[in-house]
């Protein structure tokens, strides 16, 4: 398998004066065809690093240090105009739901078309035809084409926004929260809509979303980030049956029960740190039910136990115990 | 459909009650412009009792009621009919609006649309290069502008170009030994008398032009879909033009349409530190000689321009934002 992304201890910083250091050290490798699930908190970074990967991180947001392998060119250093081609063909993205992501004064049509007159030599038949083509995958009727954005419902527009994002075939798509704003019916249809893409085009995903049991369905490896740095990552399906981070623990606590589907969806108690400064400790430790005095003294390591990769001195042990045993 | 039938009522309704308030207005004013009228002709020497009963008919004074008098208003207005003007004896104020009217559209009208359409470029310019030099100054220099008293500076402009330096000229719209034709002399002779007073009204507006249209192009630039026009790796012009600038310029249509309507009653000062031959001169003299009827006919005239600029403001509206088009009115 090939990898498509290869990002290497990314950091994303707020400002410049009192910086808020908000993504520290990302390291990410997304193969071809895989999905990515990026969980945690809000204002954990996800959102922050997804933009910084697709070179969209605006003012004052700035990345720092760190490299962005993307299909062979480092898109950190790239210039602005082998960046802007490179743009869309290889990485797409999909706003969060329930942003205004289309054009009001432009038909749904011309922002089908002005993208791929742009990135490819497609004749205006061939334009429309795959405009439309894009539009049946995600069970949109053809003429929605002429119409404009305010004349759609949010599930539309959103599955639109999908459709757009996969036209040009690119390598991959990041997907910000893509169904959060939309109510559950709605996110549903959205969550199928995207298997069936899967299997009808190949396509890398970086799904991003504070829902753990939605990236667990539908990404083949998790990441979990909490205050700007990676937790634990391994493979959905061990993660169901192991998650080892007390923090992955806990989101998995909050999930809604399917045997008791009313009950409360509880948060986890406490809240993030100032990312203002950073403190030698493990940063959830505050937090944390299974913390020592070495949690609070010292600052974890990610590392790499073969099974998971994993920020905890606690759990790191268990994980030792669980590969020894070969269960 | 309905919503342009709703907006034709909307515009007749608003200009019955402009042509109305302009039929009372001076008639609630102390004095009788028959008199006024008279005292003027008393000032030349005196005057036969036949002769001002000719000059009461002739001037058009009805002696019934107000009802009666309001209906042969109306049917007055209708016909473009305001009237003799009392200064301009025997023209008679349609005559007098007529000779006025084309300089000023011509002078104000150029200069408000050479105004909306430069300031809105560089407008453009600034904020696509915001924090940038380009932007720092045209900023600044757009806020000096902004403030500027214009008559101020058309004051000085006239001072020091026309009366020390001898470059323009200080009076008038064309050359005073020539006759309007279609000739490239007088046109080059109306270009040369306009330069100075386009100048000065130009620069009074275009900066307010300018720093709007920078303000709603950085507001859209933080605009989700902007952000997804970078994304999907557009043509930075593209992106400009069809993304930011297209979207930040429809709150300003509405401004524009409404200059426009401003256009004829709103260069009073310019034109007469200038004494250039239009509406705004005009005015100035009705005034001056208590010319009512010609004060009557001219507020009209002005309040008929706005009304009809409000009105091709909202279906620019129309034209332009999809979301007005088809959602009909809200
Ligand atoms: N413009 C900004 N200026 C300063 N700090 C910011 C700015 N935008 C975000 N941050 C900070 O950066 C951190 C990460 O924000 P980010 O939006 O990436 O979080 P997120 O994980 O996407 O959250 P959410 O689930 O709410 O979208 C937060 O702590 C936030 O306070
Ligand atoms: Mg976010």
């Amino acid at each position: 398998m090939s990898v498509i992304v290869q990002a290497e201890n990314v950091s994303v910083d707020y400002g410049r004066k009192n910086p808020v250091h908000a993504v520290r050290n990302v390291s990410l490798t997304i193969e071809e065809n895989q999905f990515v699930g990026l969980v945690g908190e809000s204002g954990c970074g996800k959102s922050t690093l997804g933009f910084a990967l697709a070179r969209l991180e605006r003012p004052p947001a700035q990345i720092i240090s760190g490299t962005i392998q993307i299909v062979g060119q480092d898109w950190r250093t790239l210039a602005a105009e082998p960046l802007r081609r490179a743009r869309w063909t290889e990485v797409s993205v999909v706003l969060q739901s329930g942003m205004n992501a289309l054009n009001p004064i432009m038909t749904i049509g011309a922002q089908f078309k002005d993208v791929m007159e742009q990135h490819t030599r497609m004749s205006p038949a061939e334009i429309v035809a795959r405009a439309e083509t894009m539009l049946e995958m995600v069970q949109i009727q053809p003429e929605v084409l002429g119409r404009y954005p305010h004349e759609l419902s949010g599930g539309m527009k959103q599955r639109i926004a999908i459709a757009l994002a996969l036209v040009l075939q690119p390598k991959l798509v990041i997907m910000d929260e893509p169904t959060t704003a939309l109510d559950m019916v709605v996110q549903r249809q959205i969550v199928e809509n995207l298997k069936e893409l899967r299997r009808q085009q190949a396509f890398s995903m970086l799904f991003i979303s504070h829902d753990l049991g939605l990236v667990l369905e539908l990404a083949d490896q998790v990441v979990v980030m909490y205050a700007g740095e990676v937790v634990e990552r391994q493979s959905a399906t061990s993660m169901l049956d192991h998650p080892w981070h007390p923090y992955t623990r806990a989101l998995m606590h909050s999930l809604p029960d399917p045997e008791n589907p009313k009950g409360s969806y509880e948060g986890i108690p406490g809240t993030p740190p100032d990312l203002h400064h950073i403190p030698t400790a493990c940063l959830y430790a505050p937090r944390c039910p299974l913390a020592t005095d070495v949690c609070r003294a010292q600052t974890p390591p990610l590392e790499d136990l073969k099974v998971v990769d994993l920020r905890c001195f606690v759990t790191r042990e268990e994980v030792g115990v669980h590969v020894g045993t070969g269960a | 459909m309905e919503y342009f039938l709703r907006r034709v009522i909307f515009l007749i309704g608003t200009l019955w009650v402009a042509v109305t308030v302009n039929f009372f207005i001076p008639r609630a004013m102390p004095g009788n412009p028959v008199e006024t009228m008279m005292a003027r002709f008393h000032e030349r020497g005196t005057m036969s009792p036949s002769a001002m009963k000719a000059i009461t008919v002739m001037l058009g004074i009805s002696h019934g009621n107000i009802f009666q008098q309001y209906g042969e208003y109306l049917n007055h207005v209708v016909h473009f009919n305001f009237g003799v003007s009392y200064t301009y004896f025997p023209y008679s104020v349609t005559y007098m609006i007529s000779h006025a009217l084309p300089w000023t559209l011509g002078l104000v009208g150029v200069a408000t649309i050479f105004s909306f359409g430069l300031g809105t470029m560089f407008g453009i310019i600034a904020a696509m290069r915001r924090g940038k030099a380009v932007d720092g100054s045209l900023t600044i220099l757009s806020s000096f502008t902004n403030t500027f008293p214009y008559f101020w500076f058309g004051l000085m402009a006239l001072y020091f170009l026309s009366f020390v330096y001898h470059w323009f000229p200080l009076t008038g719209a064309y050359g005073a030994s020539m006759t309007p034709n279609l000739s490239w002399s007088f046109i080059g002779s109306v270009a040369y008398h306009g330069f100075l007073p386009a100048l000065t009204i130009m620069i009074s507006s275009i900066g307010g032009w300018l720093l709007g249209m920078r303000n709603n192009m950085i507001n859209a630039l933080n605009e989700d879909y902007v952000l997804l026009a970078t994304a999907k790796g557009l043509k930075p012009s593209w992106v400009a033009w069809m993304y930011v600038a297209r979207n930040a310029i429809l709150p300003n249509l509405t401004g524009f349409a409404m200059a426009l309507g401003f256009v004829v009653g709103g260069s009073l000062l310019t034109e007469i530190v200038f004494s250039y031959p239009g509406i705004g001169y005009l005015l100035y003299n009705a005034v001056v000689n208590e010319d009512f009827p010609l004060m009557q006919g001219i507020f009209l005239i002005i309040v008929v321009c706005v009304v009809l600029a409000n009105f091709v403001a909202d279906l620019a509206y129309v034209m332009f934002d999809p979301r007005v088009r088809r959602g009909g009115a809200s």
